[in-house]
């Protein structure tokens, strides 16, 4: 049986059903269900390949060529079409949400600018750090410092933390105050010179020292109304106020 | 003609070989660059055997004519992107029998039902119901004629998986390794499939085998 099967397939398969191998034609000789296999299927082929094969008509090259003038008169925008738009919609939604994902995940965070930045604004900084005590000085604000903060607050974190590298790898800037540095007043944290932080949910800035003067430093302003503002003194108290946009 | 000779001297056929002589590779290479005198020669070449090849899948020849024309379109603009990897028949080929299987499969979606065939098999499919007449016809036009019909309703009615390389094979004469390749199938699938498109033949035609 297993020699049947084997012959069968061999039958079925050659590509000549009239003439076969010398094993199966020896085969066939002596087995009635595989000769009478390969005469149904000789039969068969010669009933498929004698049935009359259809010919194109003798206008085709006439009427192909005239489907082959519209294609070219429509060719220079012929990928305008209806695929063409849901392709493209399909490839900007995929893009849409590949940022959003991204912009999730952190992708987005670590901002390559505060690193190059921050050495020269720190040095800003540490240039109005007062070095005495006796002295008090009215600090003065680098204006490029203040515009920075104005510009970004999250890139002037880098600016007042003057012991730190860089600022925000995390992106938790506002955590960055250590213990030993900050003394509690009534719960409300001081910033002491070169200190900074962001206060929970807004920037607070301090750019540098100033004695025992107080200075304001408008950070926003919205017409003539700061809407953020840090004080930074001996006994005062940094004011952090929160927004958010 | 004149363009004829023209390519004909740009393909270096020289004296007694003509354009007619080229191969289908080297008509392409000419085709790409727009010239339709090898185009006319690559339709003059295959216009039968694809428009046969179609037919026999979609048993609708006013249909497979449009289909063949669409598939020389193709040919015509995507030249520039065909690769010599495969041989030019195995290539149109699998053009053909893709948009066959692709207009069997949108008449699968609109449902076409036929009149004659209100039968479905066990994949399904719509079969028709035509019993093979027993008595004996006079006229040898009409049994060639019917039995003509009934191969091809007999095919028709195969599933297109099947009824692809029952075609290519037994009505086209390709070799088991140029269907594969036109199919994207391997050899041993394609022996499979002829292996059981036949014996589903067989059952339907055995009333003139």
């Amino acid at each position: 049986m297993k020699v049947c099967n084997e012959i069968k397939r061999r039958i079925d398969e050659a590509d000549d059903v009239e003439s076969f191998d010398f094993d199966i034609a020896r085969h066939t000789a002596t087995c009635d269900n595989c000769r009478r296999f390969a005469g149904e299927r000789a039969a068969l082929k010669a009933l498929i390949v004698s049935t009359a094969r259809v010919n194109a008509p003798l206008n085709f090259e006439a009427m192909l060529h005239a489907r082959l003038a519209e294609v070219k008169a429509h060719k220079p925008l012929a990928w305008l079409n209806a695929a063409f738009y849901l392709r493209a919609g399909a490839a900007t939604a995929a893009l849409v949400v590949a940022l959003f994902a991204a912009q999730y995940s952190g992708l987005f965070n670590a901002a390559p600018t505060k690193q190059t930045n921050a050495p020269d604004l720190a040095s800003q900084a540490a240039a109005v750090a007062p070095t005495t005590n006796s002295q008090p000085q009215l600090p003065e604000v680098p204006s490029a410092v203040v515009s920075t903060v104005n510009d970004s607050a999250r890139a002037a974190a880098a600016t007042a933390h003057l012991e730190s590298t860089a600022i925000a790898d995390n992106g938790v800037a506002g955590r960055r105050l250590r213990p030993a540095n900050t003394r509690r007043n009534a719960g409300v944290p001081l910033v002491t010179a070169g200190e900074a932080g962001m206060g929970d949910g807004g920037a607070i800035f301090i750019p540098g020292r100033n004695g025992e003067h107080d200075v304001t430093v408008p950070t926003v302003s919205v017409g003539a109304q700061s809407l953020i503002y840090v004080n930074s003194g001996r006994q005062q108290p940094a004011r952090a106020v929160s927004v958010s946009f | 003609m004149a363009t004829v000779i023209h390519q004909a001297q740009t393909l270096g056929f020289s004296g007694s070989r003509s354009i007619e002589a080229a191969s289908d590779h080297e008509l392409l290479e000419v085709i790409r660059d727009g010239d339709e005198a090898a185009f006319q020669e690559i339709v003059r070449r295959y216009r039968n055997p694809i428009t046969n090849f179609i037919y026999r899948m979609i048993d609708d020849y006013e249909r497979s004519v449009e289909l063949a024309q669409e598939t020389f379109i193709r040919i015509f603009t995507s030249a520039s992107r065909y690769q010599a990897n495969y041989s030019f028949s195995t290539y149109i080929y699998r053009i053909a029998s893709n948009l066959a299987i692709s207009e069997l499969r949108r008449r699968k979606r609109r449902k076409f039902v036929s009149l004659f065939s209100p039968f479905t098999n066990d994949d399904g499919e719509a079969v028709e119901m035509d019993p093979p007449d027993a008595n004996p016809l006079q006229d040898e036009t009409l049994i060639r004629d019917e039995r003509r019909k009934a191969v091809a309703r007999a095919i028709a009615s195969l599933p297109e998986k099947y009824r692809a390389a029952i075609v290519l094979r037994d009505v086209e004469g390709l070799s088991y390794d140029r269907i594969a390749e036109v199919l994207k199938l391997s050899e041993g699938t394609v022996k499979s499939r002829i292996n059981r498109a036949r014996n589903l033949l067989k059952e339907k035609l055995s009333a003139y085998i």
